[in-house]
């Protein structure tokens, strides 16, 4: 084959992969004779890349990667300088970045394109907007929108310049930038871009997934939910619509705080997320993975089982999407409020079995022998658990619990660390602001380990967050609570005083005055929109209602210490602040133990029944 | 526990008449040895909760038993419990009875093989102290859960000893009643950014073909290399072909190297039929004049004189372009200092003129005085003279 023929059969060869008949690319490389005027491996890579991309291929994407990574072995043995090689490289770095991307591995592709990027300047102008435009969705799928900015900012000058493809290319930018500006919050930028795009590209179901994400970022449920449903149930690039619509629906109505239509929605997501992926071609894979959303909507359907108070199912759910997202510290504390609502449910529901009311367990005999046997479930027995033994599989168990949230801890950035931060949680979007998530961290690892009967362990998370400014209010006092219990298992009870004093607690409660407007906020809504149907707890009633068991429980600390006279004037006056039908078992069994302290067992017994007029009581049978 | 275990043990605790050791003996038989542990728990409930034991004797036995079932008396978990007791205010003869027994321990075989009345008869002051007894109290808050309440006007009544069973089921002894503490549970952490928002992405990324499939086509680099090499060096003939032939096919070699004026005297110095392509390539292009300057003001050199052979064989070029450079190459002769030096290079130019000459390149009228001045000055040069003998039969020849 001479010189010129050569040249044509490649031009043939190029114009067949550009129209994609891979199998005749396939054909037309293979007969070129290997002269020394060839680049055997450049033409090898194209060989492969047809032999994946034909129909009827048989060849997956892992194939695919192992014969690119040794063309690339290849190829750097035989070169001699490293700063020619990744220009001459580039066009086989790109393919290998892209067989990442679709694998899903954002990080592995941004090592690449990132080095691909710095020396873009010689390439050649297709690869070129290959690479950025790769670039920019790896990022964007990896919420680092400052590297994207940099990049839609080097493609925006590009443009300028040029002329050709422009409309193509334009259409993808105004895409680009909305998703970009929706990540930074950025929300008027974001507001035009859709404009952009809507009239650039029309109402495809990418832009007006687009736009409702948009009003669903500003809590406008309804047109959120209007647009979803106007837009086509089918896309070009074979992404399954039901699914990502049943998900959104999914999410807006968590944001809605209706949490159980939320799980039903996102069950129909997983559900329709299966069998999109089974039913999707085989042999060429990369449309599986680009259409299986499995993680992400078992992440979201976790947290909604969660709020919707079945934390079992829950705990299943993010235990899975934790091997994907291990280095996400909202779900390792996710995970654990699973662990820990799951012990919770089956506590209460022991104790619930075992009796009727909170006070009394039961009434013995009869005559002159009956006897009247008090309730115990004040006294928070720690579970018992095989403390050290720890199975292979997560368990839904305190112990877990405290392995997941020390996780958590060990992922977020130092305290002392001061100014924004930016800590990666994907699949969702990063932390901001660490010092609530820090607070809800320490504040679960001391209940874990008061739990598990550690006090000690329990103490140090407790200070922290009682310490902890920047907490939430209801969560400092929640943490003196913590604290005092701790200090009375330590017998330093001296101490525990300390952190249930009313000048302690004042101080927290006022020194957040201040932050009760923007944590009132952060309940509701950033919105316009009210949320309809449920009133939310603001964070008044949540500081209120801890605030009541701390006095309750500074009475029983008095108790505890022989100090009757302090214990029953606080209970008194306590008691005078509440309603009578608001009387909590806690202070009714502070009452009875004053009184049987000094004696009255009569008085003690009458206060019982006041309580329980109407309740029927078990006797013990045999 | 089995409500007869619980029976048996309230029988063997109102015994009066049996030996301390035949109790013991009877316990046994009642109950095996791993529920000891839970049996004494029962009858130290049965001590906390005084009202439980009526008699001096129940007390004495219950006491008795508590300290056989965990010896040595240090490490009797039930210690505190009599401890308790005994400590009770205001002191009665159950409690003294209690003291009397306890500070027999650890108990003697005749304290072992007495019975419980006998004991009774000793037991002299009210008041009596404990002595020695492994255990000091700590502050204890606890308060028994069980609380006496009567039904004064019930005409049901049950059997003290059915109620005792009912009253011992699996965790009441266990239990004591504390000042509750509530540990609330921690709320749900909430965050706006929780959960993901999926949008379909119909972006197409796709794999890029690989364009550098020609060796040479993709190492500009190599020629820009070995064309950099031609100007310090002497190519091999290996690297010459390979320049010439990229030169000769692909049009934008040319202008691909960094090729200039400037660069072409070392060029002809080194490579001179290098250099002599590329000025051909050069011939229709603007800058070849340039490069006929450069080449014309090179100094005198075999190279030199090669290339403008050459270049004048193969090309058409101005006539005043040869004068030019004849008239340099004899100025160049006349410069030269040094005596040999400028021997050999007059032999050269003469055998560059007359190849010249010979080959027709040359209008010689225009610079005929020049050369055979030239040939004068250097006569004692045998290329001078012939040059000058060739110029005399062309002079004849075009004058007759």
């Amino acid at each position: 084959m001479t010189g010129e023929e050569t040249i044509n059969t490649v031009e043939v060869a190029k114009t067949q992969f550009d129209e994609g008949r891979y199998s005749g690319c396939l054909t037309t490389l293979t007969t070129m004779n290997s002269t020394s005027a060839l680049n055997i491996k450049q033409i090898q890579l194209n060989m492969i890349l047809c032999s994946y991309l034909k129909k009827g291929s048989e060849h997956d994407l892992e194939w695919l990667l192992d014969n690119l990574y040794t063309i690339e072995g290849k190829m750097n043995k035989e070169s001699e300088e490293e700063e020619i090689d990744e220009v001459e490289k580039a066009v086989l770095l790109y393919n290998i970045a892209l067989v990442h991307f679709q694998t899903k591995n954002f990080d592995k592709a941004v090592v690449i394109l990132e080095k691909l990027f710095k020396l873009i300047e010689p390439l050649e102008e297709g690869l070129v907007y290959k690479i950025c435009f790769l670039l920019v969705e790896c990022y964007l799928s990896t919420y680092q929108t400052e590297g994207a900015a940099i990049v839609v900012y080097y493609l925006d000058k590009q443009m300028a310049t040029k002329t050709a493809d422009g409309d193509m290319h334009k259409a993808r930018m105004h895409q680009y930038k909305t998703r970009l500006f929706a990540q930074q919050k950025c929300l008027k930028a974001c507001k035009r871009e859709i404009k952009n795009v809507l009239s650039v590209s029309g109402t495809t179901a990418s832009s007006l997934f687009l736009k409702s994400e948009f009003e669903y970022l500003r809590n406008n449920f309804k047109k959120s939910c209007k647009l979803l449903n106007s837009a086509p149930k089918s896309c070009p690039s074979k992404e399954h619509i039901p699914t990502l619509y049943y998900n959104n629906f999914g999410c807006m109505h968590f944001k809605m705080k209706k949490y159980n239509l939320g799980v039903l929605y996102l069950s129909q997501a997983l559900e329709a997320n299966t069998k999109a992926v089974k039913a999707a071609p085989q042999g060429c894979n990369s449309t599986m993975y680009s259409i299986n959303h499995h993680y992400q909507i078992l992440y979201n359907y976790g947290i909604v089982l969660l709020h919707a108070g079945q934390p079992k199912a829950a705990f299943n759910c993010l235990s899975q999407a934790a091997t994907v997202y291990s280095r996400n510290p909202r779900l390792w504390l996710r995970i654990a409020e699973c662990a820990i609502g799951v012990v919770k449910q089956s506590q209460e529901n022991e104790q619930i079995q075992n009796c009727k009311s909170s006070t009394v367990k039961a009434i013995v005999g009869s005559g002159i022998y009956r006897k009247t046997i008090l309730n115990t479930n004040f006294q928070n027995h720690p579970k018992k658990c095989s403390a050290g033994l720890l199975s292979e599989e997560p368990t839904p168990s305190l112990t877990y619990a405290a392995l997941c949230l020390n996780n958590a801890l060990e992922l977020l950035p130092p305290s002392n660390s001061g100014g924004p931060v930016n800590v990666s949680a994907l699949p969702a979007a990063p932390l901001k602001d660490v010092s609530k998530l820090r607070a809800s961290i320490l504040c679960n690892l001391a209940y874990v380990w008061l739990g598990l009967g550690d006090p000690l362990q329990a103490l140090k998370p407790a200070q922290e967050l009682f310490s902890l400014t920047a907490a939430p209010v209801n969560l400092r006092l929640l943490g003196s609570v913590y604290a005092a219990e701790a200090l009375i298992l330590l017998n330093r009870s001296n101490e525990a005083t300390n952190c249930l004093a009313p000048e302690f607690v004042g101080a927290i409660i006022n020194s957040a005055n201040c932050q009760t407007k923007t944590n009132e906020d952060d309940a509701s809504s950033t919105g316009s929109s009210p949320i309809p149907g449920k009133v939310p707890a603001t964070q008044e009633t949540l500081v209120q209602d801890v605030h009541n068991i701390i006095i309750l429980n500074s009475v029983a600390l008095y108790c505890m210490k022989r100090d009757l006279n302090r214990a029953k004037r606080i209970l008194a006056q306590h008691l005078s602040t509440l309603n009578d039908g608001e009387i909590p078992a806690q202070a009714t069994m502070l009452l009875v133990y004053i009184e049987l302290r000094q004696g009255n067992t009569e008085a003690a017994l009458s206060i019982l029944k006041q309580q329980q007029i109407n309740l029927q009581l078990p006797a013990l049978t045999t | 526990m089995e409500v007869c275990d619980m029976v048996d043990v309230t029988d063997i605790i109102q015994k009066t008449e049996d030996t301390l050791e035949s109790l013991w003996n009877q316990f046994e038989l009642f109950c095996p040895k791993c529920l000891h542990f839970k049996m004494g728990q029962c009858i130290a409930s049965l001590l906390q909760h005084e009202y439980l034991l009526n008699t001096d004797c129940e007390v004495i036995n219950s006491v008795f038993l508590l300290c056989q079932i965990a010896q040595p008396q240090e490490l009797n978990p039930f210690n505190k419990a009599i401890f308790n007791y005994a400590n009770r205010k205001p002191v009665d003869s159950k409690i003294t009875a209690a003291i009397y027994l306890i500070n027999l321990l650890p108990f003697s075989q005749s304290t072992l093989s007495s019975t419980t009345t006998q004991i009774l008869q000793n037991v002299k002051l009210i008041g009596a102290p404990l002595k020695n007894f492994p255990y000091s109290p700590k502050p204890d808050c606890s308060l028994p859960i069980i609380l006496d309440d009567p039904e004064n006007d019930s005409k049901e009544e049950k059997h003290y000893k059915e109620v005792l069973s009912q009253l011992f089921d699996s965790d009441i002894p266990d239990s004591v009643f504390l000042p509750p503490l509530v540990r609330p549970p921690p709320p749900l952490y909430s965050d706006s950014d929780d959960l993901v928002w999926l949008c379909p992405n119909d972006n197409e990324y796709s794999f890029a073909w690989e364009p550098h499939i020609f060796t040479d086509k993709d190492k500009p680099e190599d020629t820009k290399k070995l064309f950099i090499l031609a100007q310090r060096q002497a190519l091999e003939s290996s690297q010459y072909d390979l320049l010439k032939q990229e030169l000769y096919d692909k049009e934008d070699c040319l202008q691909s190297l960094p090729l200039s004026p400037s660069t072409l005297p070392k060029l002809v110095d080194k490579n001179p039929s290098l250099a002599v392509d590329i000025l051909l390539l050069l011939a229709q292009t603007q800058q070849f004049a340039d490069y006929l300057t450069v080449l014309l003001n090179m100094d005198l050199s075999l190279h030199s004189m090669e290339v403008v052979n050459k270049i004048t064989a193969n090309l058409e070029l101005p006539p005043q372009f040869i004068h030019f450079y004849i008239r340099n190459c004899i100025t160049n002769c006349t410069e030269i200092a040094d005596k040999n030096t400028q021997h050999r290079f007059v032999r050269l130019v003469c055998v560059f003129l007359t190849a010249l000459i010979r080959n027709r390149l040359v209008n010689v009228q225009d610079i005929l005085i020049e050369i055979q001045a030239f040939c004068i000055d250097h006569s004692r040069i045998r290329e001078a003279t012939g040059l000058f003998r060739l110029l005399k039969s062309l002079d004849s020849k075009e004058l007759s």
